[in-house]
């Protein structure tokens, strides 16, 4: 199972710096993810490990063996590619075989290997059918199984499910993460879903702007987010302003536009009294009440429901609380409905072990959250 | 933005027409009416021209002597035609892979270079073929090794030259449009880059590849100018057909035009079908010998010689003419020339010929022309009825341009009342027709149809549609194709040759001078510098027109079409 | 009234029908959603509208006006491709003019109206700018000002946000949404997005193959869906085959394979019947031991059939409007096969005791104890939440299959 080093990578493209610096380490057998909005770098990464983009600086290591001076041809790992990229000409059979095919491995030796993943892939029955004539997982499988014929244990996946349908992409995924450990191959996944990545993902790494912003394991970095663009780019979070005005054992207390919230303190990232901050706290962590509850708590806002959005398996409210400041809440449908209508008073409950603290940005918020 | 009374008035005019064009009646009378010419003046006249002659044609069959000469014409076409196609796929494939994908500051020149027997009318490529190996001045002299004289040898050399630039053009296109993604996965598979053209790219253009094939056949079969000029007593079909038109033999000429009509429409079918057949061998790779043919080495080596031969075999061969007509301006001939004595009072009467019935084509063709290629590029006659107009259209090109040109002849000269100048504009029209509509089709189709879906739904009628979506996205198209339609026109000398008795063009012109300058003795040499300086006004003419072409394509590039 | 009404459309492409005796109505105004899988015949529906196609059978009424001979020009209908089709030798604001222009507006109102429409988009500023030279998003905004511009009041948007990066799509969906209102024109938006439609329609028309599935709004679709393939399309559910064994007033029991029971508040099949449960994911509940209640407020109640306690006195999260507060039954067993986390809820895969496999999705917020694979968890859920369909002629996979 390989290892990968990658070490201080740049690439350049004339203005537009795709790779700034980009340091990343994927263990044996980790199933990993690349996320990030168009352009951040996540494709042109991958595409420096396999050799199609030459990078102008860094090196890359494949068990612990420079791999930069290597033709593509020389890597051996499998790609998939976001345009599937399937030969045309050829059939399926031919297609899965064509990697072994080009070793100079006989038709009748490379039998075995060909009809074991096609029975892997449950593409016995479309073995002779050609590209055009298939499904779009069907073909995504092809792309898969030919990838990994002539045993590559090194996989990387450019967007591989981004030409299916909503509904498919999110069945076939466990069944790529499935695949990928049966096999005991180590996996580098790029995506722009970000539900995607976190639902498959050993561990995720976020970039923006040919920079990794910050990598960890699903949970750790959704729910333990160290930077603004991690917590803005996975799942959802209302963003505040704020200054810190107290500081009382672990917490602080944060001015809001005049209201206070209690928040936890970070040891990696402390902040001092009068120091601007940014808070987030997401929507299916807040509650949404009708009546204010006995216990007094700091973290309790007052507001107006303004809207009020049916998505399935949860309510969306939006509330907007006193000087102009709006959250957005997610409330389970499971939970039942709350009687509250547009217009109602209402009381927001803000977790204090939910919100994350973070000092003001360099740059200003906006460019922290903007998406390029 | 005050907009003056005369915009108005246009504006008005404009709104009408684009109701008219709304009306489906309106819409069918002009799709009826170019369909219509089509078919009266393009495909008709050859077919029934050559029916007319059917019975003088069977009379051949009773003159064996005649039967033989003109069957062992036809197989020399057909012979020649095939090795020669086969010989330019070999040699240019590698060159256009390395203008496509190369990467050296020598390509762009190579490039343009490639072109240059494209724009020389072949009238000049005979003449430089014959002068640079034929002449005490060229190559082999040059080599030390005996000249080569007219006949098999040079014809084949010459045809070699004229159609290699056709193959390169269309491979070096195939190639730059050519998704490189599926190489690139063949390579991250392990494959080296030879065994990936082999087993991938080559197998996915195919298509491509037998087009350049066609097209160079095609040109082979059709070649009659330069062909008389470095053939000699050989005989080819298109040969065939002048001799036979100037001893006054209509029945030997209807017979060799009527069985290269049909050989090429059956060959064409042939290879088309064959074509579908040709599968490339896929299922073994030798990766340590592909990997030595991959290296840098290899690949040197293969441009090296694809250079190599392009330059002897072909560019050499196709400017060596520059060198008599560089002598025809110091030794007196430009001042006889300009002043259009003797001889080149007739001369110029012929260029003033050519240009009008260059014009006067072209513009027959961007006017009928157009909505055909519309009705082909939105296959608005559904799937069956595109599929026969497209391959009606095609016809002109598939039959040699001299069988045309003869057929037509045998049509129009039976209305007597027709002058021969309309007869040559119509003939030449026919000829170039084709190259105008695929042309402007291809550009059409290159627009997406949910343009002009979308168009329609803002409210856009049919000709608001053309004016304003159509016509500025494929005006480049409209330009090129106009251009290459010219030129094409300028240097046809076959038809020109089949149809004409008493009108001259330029070329046919020139083809007297250089045989009988040849005939006269090879060493007349005020007779070869006059064709050499009259086929370099001709060249002239193709240059500045393909120079403007070659601006023009540059200009749509850079605005995104 | 409605503005556009479809009566019994059908569209075949050789043999094969792309839409099949479909008819519904949409009011003026409305922002319909068309769902449905690739292949489902939405674009097709789309292009009928615009008028780019004619149907084989059936009549589209516009305003009450019979549409099917009008052609596309006339029928101040805008269609926005999926690649948008901006012109690209136009600027932008050539393009947003082009439909005014087209339709015999002088220059001057044109340009007006030009302008408004961008406005309205925000690229006022962008004005002089060419097509290719603006980002994915702000060129879907060229094209929206260029449908609104040439002042159709029926906008058909095929899968407009489809070309957009995941995010990027969330955040436009509440301005496609507000432009549409705030324009008045009437939308038929096509998507295979169900969590798009669901957010952004008053009303999705759910097709698969040409016919009509459902046709509602996002809540009664969700709740209700009238067959297992609506079910399985929008959000994510169980589906477990079995036989109904005993029904009263109240509700039946259904015997799955290996003689599980479920019980479910459903009476509409008989004893003997062969049905299909479906079961929305977010509906389960999980918990390391048997004694049920709601996780957020740790009370153990007792059953109580048929009883409608309305119990707002709790400092829950919310009334339950008497949703089976311990009215579930011996709750099931099972095994936890895996853990995925999905950000804001958590899908744990199952496997009962008598093989059957399901998923259960709990809010992140919400989970207690955490389970692992491997764990032995029980699960419950409400009776009321069990939707019941007959068995499918061809099969439970058929049916499921969305593409």
């Amino acid at each position: 199972m390989p290892h990968i080093r990658i070490i201080n990578l740049t690439k350049t493209y004339g203005p537009i710096k795709a790779l700034k610096d980009v340091s990343l380490e994927v263990q044996d057998g980790e199933y990993l993810s690349i996320v990030g909005p168009s352009g951040c770098g996540k494709t042109t990464l991958i595409k420096c490990i396999a050799g199609i983009v030459r990078p102008d600086k860094g090196e890359i290591y494949i068990d612990d063996k420079p791999i930069l001076a290597l033709p593509i041809e020389d890597r051996n790992l499998g790609y998939v590619f976001q345009e599937i990229a399937l030969f045309p000409h050829m059939s399926v059979w031919d297609n899965i075989s064509y990697g072994l095919m080009v070793k100079g491995i006989a038709p009748s030796k490379r039998r075995g290997q060909v009809r074991e993943m096609l029975g892997m892939m449950g593409l016995e029955e479309r073995a002779k059918a050609h590209p055009e004539e298939l499904s779009g997982g069907a073909r995504q499988k092809t792309a898969l199984a030919r990838a990994l014929a002539s045993g590559a244990r090194l996989l990387l996946l450019d967007e591989p499910l981004g030409a299916l349908d909503a509904k498919v992409r999110a069945v076939l995924r466990y069944e790529l993460r499935s695949l990928v450990k049966d096999l005991h191959l180590t996996a580098i996944h790029v995506t722009h879903d970000q539900e995607e990545a976190l639902s498959i993902s050993d561990r995720v790494a976020i970039m923006k702007a040919g920079s990794l912003v910050e990598v960890g394991t699903p949970w750790d970095l959704y729910m333990h987010p160290r930077h603004i663009f991690t917590a803005r780019f996975l799942g959802e979070a209302n963003f505040m302003e704020g200054k810190v005005v107290a500081i009382s054992g672990e917490d602080y207390l944060i001015d809001v536009g005049g209201l206070t919230l209690r928040a936890p303190s970070d040891p990696y990232q402390p902040l001092e009294l009068g120091n601007a901050c940014v808070l987030a706290i997401r929507p299916e962590f807040l509650s949404l009440r009708k009546e204010a509850p006995g216990s007094s708590n700091v973290n309790l806002w007052k507001g107006t429901l303004r809207e009020e959005v049916f998505m399935g398996d949860s309510l969306r409210y939006e509330v907007e609380v006193e000087k102009g400041i709006s959250l957005l809440i997610r409330h389970p449908a499971l939970l039942g409905e709350l009687d509250l209508r547009v217009g109602d008073r209402a009381y927001v409950e803000i977790p204090k072990e939910r919100l994350l603290v973070f000092p003001y940005p360099e740059g200003g918020l906006e460019a922290q959250l903007s998406l390029e | 933005m005050a907009r003056s009374r005369s915009r108005d008035i246009l504006t008005g005019l404009m709104g009408s027409l684009d109701r008219l064009s709304s009306r489906i009646l309106a819409k069918k009378i002009l799709y009826a009416s170019v369909l219509l010419f089509f078919g009266a003046f393009i495909l008709l006249p050859p077919i029934l021209g050559i029916l007319s002659r059917l019975s003088l044609a069977g009379q051949v069959f009773s003159d064996p002597a005649m039967m033989a000469r003109a069957s062992s014409s036809v197989l020399w076409s057909f012979a020649i035609a095939l090795s020669v196609s086969f010989l330019d796929l070999l040699i240019g494939l590698p060159l256009a892979w390395f203008i496509a994908r190369g990467r050296s500051k020598w390509i762009d020149v190579i490039d343009a270079l490639v072109d240059i027997p494209f724009i020389i009318p072949t009238v000049a490529l005979g003449f430089s073929t014959l002068l640079f190996w034929g002449s005490p001045t060229g190559l082999p002299t040059f080599l030390g090794l005996p000249r080569l004289y007219p006949g098999l040898y040079l014809v084949l050399l010459l045809h070699f030259a004229f159609s290699f630039p056709v193959v390169v053009r269309v491979m070096v296109g195939e190639f730059l449009s050519y998704e490189r993604i599926y190489e690139t996965a063949a390579r991250t598979l392990g494959a080296r880059p030879f065994t990936v053209a082999r087993t991938v790219t080559l197998p996915m253009l195919k298509p491509g590849l037998l087009a350049a094939f066609i097209l160079s056949f095609a040109r082979s079969l059709s070649e009659t100018g330069a062909t008389m000029m470095v053939a000699d007593s050989f005989e080819n079909g298109a040969i065939f057909i002048v001799k036979a038109r100037d001893a006054g033999l209509e029945g030997p000429m209807a017979f060799v035009s009527l069985i290269l009509i049909l050989a090429s429409i059956g060959s064409f079918a042939l290879i088309r079908i064959l074509g579908l057949r040709l599968r490339f061998p896929l299922q073994r790779a030798w990766p340590r010998i592909e990997g030595v043919l991959s290296s840098r080495g290899s690949v040197k080596a293969r441009d090296a010689t694809a250079i190599i031969v392009f330059a002897s075999f072909v560019l050499l061969p196709s400017v060596f003419i520059t060198f008599p007509a560089l002598g025809a301006l110091r030794d007196g001939t430009l001042e006889r020339a300009l002043g259009g004595q003797g001889a080149w009072g007739a001369f110029w009467k012929a260029m003033i010929l050519s240009y009008g019935i260059g014009i006067l084509a072209t513009l027959l063709n961007i006017i009928t022309g157009l909505p055909v290629a519309i009705l082909i590029a939105r296959r608005r006659l559904g799937l069956i009825g595109t599929l026969l107009l497209d391959a009606a259209v095609n016809i002109p090109i598939i039959v040699p341009s001299v069988a045309l040109g003869a057929s037509l002849g045998f049509f129009w000269h039976s209305f007597g009342f027709i002058p021969e100048f309309w007869i040559l504009v119509l003939s030449h029209a026919t000829i170039t027709y084709t190259y105008f509509v695929q042309a402007m089709a291809a550009a059409i189709e290159g627009i997406p149809e949910e343009m002009e879906e979308a168009a329609r739904t803002l409210g856009s009628r049919p000709f608001n549609l053309f004016r304003r979506v159509t016509l500025p996205l494929t005006k480049y198209s409209v330009f090129s194709g106009a251009l290459l339609t010219f030129t094409r026109s300028i240097n046809e000398t076959g038809a020109a040759m089949a149809v004409s008795r008493e009108l001259k063009t330029a070329p046919v012109i020139l083809v007297e001078w250089v045989r009988g300058a040849i005939v006269g003795g090879a060493s007349v040499s005020g007779s070869l510098s006059e064709s050499a300086l009259g086929i370099s006004f001709l060249v002239l003419t193709s240059f500045f027109a393909l120079l403007a072409l070659r601006l023009l394509v540059y200009r749509g590039r850079r605005v995104g079409r | 009234m409605p503005s556009l009404r479809l009566v019994n459309v059908t569209k075949r492409f050789g043999r094969i029908e792309a839409l099949d005796d479909v008819s519904f109505n949409v009011s003026d105004g409305e922002y319909l959603c068309v769902l449905g899988p690739t292949g489902s015949g939405k674009t097709t529906l789309l292009r009928l509208l615009a008028g780019l196609l004619e149907p084989d059978e059936g009549i589209i009424y516009f305003d009450e006006k019979p549409f099917n001979d009008v052609p596309a020009e006339e029928r101040n209908v805008a269609y926005v491709p999926q690649t948008y089709a901006l012109f690209p030798h136009m600027t932008v604001l050539e393009n947003v003019m082009f439909g005014p222009l087209a339709r015999g507006f002088q220059y001057n109102e044109a340009y007006g109206m030009a302008m408004e429409a961008l406005r309205m988009v925000r690229l006022d500023q962008r004005a002089s700018a060419l097509p290719h030279e603006l980002s994915g998003g702000m060129q879907q905004r060229v094209a929206l000002a260029r449908a609104l511009a040439s002042g159709a009041r029926l906008l058909l948007l095929d899968e407009p946000l489809g070309a957009l990066d995941a995010r990027l799509r969330i955040e436009l969906r509440k301005g496609l949404r507000n432009l549409a209102k705030a324009s008045g024109s009437t939308v038929v938006h096509v998507t295979h997005d169900q969590e798009e439609a669901m957010t952004i329609a008053d009303r999705i028309l759910v097709l698969r193959n040409g016919r009509v599935q459902q046709h509602g709004t996002p809540f009664h679709i969700y709740r209700r869906p009238e067959n297992i393939f609506v079910a399985n399309f929008l959000g994510s559910s169980n589906f477990f085959e079995g036989i109904v064994v005993q029904r009263n007033r109240k509700g039946s029991l259904v015997r799955l394979r290996g003689n599980l029971e479920l019980r479910v508040s459903d009476t509409s099949h008989m004893p003997g019947e062969a049905v299909i449960i479906a079961l929305r994911e977010e509906r389960v509940r999980l918990r390391r031991d048997s004694g049920f209640e709601r996780e957020d407020e740790g009370e153990a109640k007792d059953e109580d059939e048929g009883k409608d306690k309305d119990k707002d006195e709790d400092e829950g999260k919310g009334k339950g409007k008497g949703k089976g507060k311990g009215e579930e039954k011996a709750a099931l067993l099972g095994d936890i096969l895996a853990v995925q986390f999905l950000g804001s809820s958590i899908r744990y895969e199952i496997r009962l005791e008598n093989g059957d496999r399901m998923a259960a999705r709990i809010p992140t917020g919400m989970v207690g104890p955490s389970f692992k694979p491997g764990d032995r968890v029980f699960i419950a859920f409400d009776p009321e939440d069990a939707l019941v369909y007959g068995y499918p002629a061809l099969g439970l996979l058929q049916e499921l299959e969305a593409y």
